[in-house]
């Protein structure tokens, strides 16, 4: 390869095909941030409520889907469970972060001070309620920034979904760069595109942290 | 928030992400005057990238060796050169990055010539002719485009058939993968109701799911060559000739026999140059 003759019109030309895959990317990534989120605070406060005989089946999910590669996921629920495209990679997607949501927000309850449990016990709460009012309201915030990290995660691996058949935005980049061999323009508009969506993923992280923590607002 | 934009921010991310794109840049803008064939013999092994999932084209043996129609043409070409034999797996995506960015020196990857990826690559002589074909359930009643109207059809990314489908029958649905066997799985599972590609491996997918066919012309016949990358003549002279080679000693039909169960069509041969 002599010299690379640069042709960045051709991310104008095929302008059409990077909307699509980041609608597509956004879609995805969006579903699957809310039902990771939900799918770990029920993994991860049911695991440290539930007496052992109930509670290592979810210590069991945890290690399970933690530890298997992504793309593996993928086609587990793609091609043996037999879901469509979009639900097998909100599934595959959300199932595989839970498993790491899980594990944060364990450690954000455990983060609390007993004398809270203690004093909530006392005052006559249930543990429903002490898990709704009092815990995860102050663990969730407390793990905002490690939570960021698996939201940013969830990003980057809405691309194994393109291995499914699912044409978000690395699959089309890759369809630029079939019909146009200028893969390196199409790796770079990629690239930028991202790396602005997980910026907004951080901005809005943010945005919730001094929303919700009193402590570190202005004024 | 604007903290996060604020200069140390900033600067901590556009930094390391110039520098990266300015390596990048570099390393591709490095000239590379010499003929692939000196670079070869000079290293002393032909790296060539092969399908490892296509057969008869490249695929893996029961022992887990590549085996396959390209990659013997690869180690005849090898043998002719004086040279060892590197096999790099690709796919119908990756393959022309691969030869345009070095990896490779040769593809012998099933790459059906056209016009676009002449102005991508360069190609040897035609080293085989082959039609496509749709793979569908028996019993499907599919039998070329107007019969896939309102149905999902798979291809893999990086194929010309994407294009053809839309062409000849913008009523259907794409279904893309990245690899041979995903596109098989999906007609198998009824996710797609056909997928097109080559004769010759789909007949043999047909072979080994006996539920499916392989049916029907999906595009006219189709010349695959072993690709190169363009301007270095030396290079390509020295395939074609091997190639030639190939063909004048029967090495050629023994091959395609081996891996087609066939002859080869009579109107296809290699010309010999020789007058």
């Amino acid at each position: 390869m002599v010299s690379y003759q640069f042709d960045w019109g051709v991310l104008l030309q095929y302008r059409g095909l990077l909307l699509e895959g980041l609608v597509a990317t956004v879609e995805l990534v969006a579903i699957s941030l809310l039902v990771s989120l939900g799918l770990g605070v029920l993994v991860g406060v049911a695991r440290t409520f539930l007496p052992p005989a109930f509670s290592w089946i979810f210590g069991a999910y945890t290690e399970f889907f933690r530890n298997i590669p992504p793309i593996v996921q993928f086609f587990f629920w793609y091609f043996a469970a037999n879901f469509d495209v979009l639900p097998a990679a909100v599934i595959g997607l959300s199932v595989f972060t839970s498993a790491y949501i899980a594990e944060i927000i364990r450690s954000g309850i455990q983060a609390i001070p007993r004398t809270q449990v203690e004093a909530a016990r006392s005052s006559g709460m249930s543990t429903l309620q002490l898990i709704v009012y009092i815990l995860l309201p102050q663990a969730l915030i407390r793990v905002i920034p490690p939570l960021g990290i698996e939201f940013i995660n969830i990003v980057k691996n809405s691309a194994i979904a393109m291995t499914i058949g699912y044409t978000e935005l690395t699959f089309q980049s890759q369809e630029i760069e079939a019909k146009t061999f200028r893969g390196f323009e199409a790796a770079t508009a990629v690239t930028v595109l991202y790396i602005a969506l997980a910026f907004a993923v951080v901005i809005i992280m943010h945005g919730f942290e001094r929303l919700a923590r009193l402590d570190i607002r202005r004024g | 928030m604007l903290t996060l934009l604020s200069r140390r921010g900033f600067k901590m991310l556009v930094l390391p992400l110039a520098g990266f794109f300015l390596a990048a840049f570099l390393h591709s803008a490095a000239a590379q005057q010499e003929s692939t064939l000196d670079i070869v013999k000079k290293r002393g092994t032909l790296i060539a990238g092969v399908k490892t999932d296509y057969a008869p084209f490249g695929y893996i043996d029961e022992k887990g060796n590549n085996a396959g129609f390209d990659i013997e043409i690869v180690k005849y070409i090898a043998n002719k050169l004086g040279v060892k034999v590197e096999l790099r797996p690709v796919t119908s995506g990756n393959r022309i990055p691969m030869l345009q960015s070095g990896t490779v020196d040769l593809l012998a990857a099933s790459i059906t010539m056209t016009r676009e990826r002449w102005e991508a690559v360069n190609f040897s002589v035609p080293y085989i002719v082959i039609g496509t074909k749709f793979l569908v359930k028996k019993g499907s009643g599919i039998k070329g485009y107007p019969d896939l109207a309102g149905k999902v059809v798979a291809y893999t990314q990086g194929t010309p058939w994407g294009d053809k489908l839309t062409k000849e029958q913008p009523q259907a649905k794409a279904l893309v993968f990245q690899d041979k066997p995903q596109a098989v799985q999906a007609v198998i599972q009824g996710k797609a109701a056909a997928y097109i590609d080559d004769a010759a491996p789909l007949v043999i997918f047909a072979k080994e799911h006996p539920e499916l066919e392989a049916v029907g012309d999906a595009s006219l016949p189709g010349a695959m060559g072993l690709a190169v990358r363009q301007n270095d003549s030396k290079w390509r002279n020295a395939i074609n000739f091997a190639l030639i080679d190939m063909w004048k000693d029967g090495t050629y039909l023994k091959l395609y026999r081996e891996f087609f169960g066939s002859d080869p069509d009579p109107k296809f041969q290699i010309y010999t140059w020789e007058l």
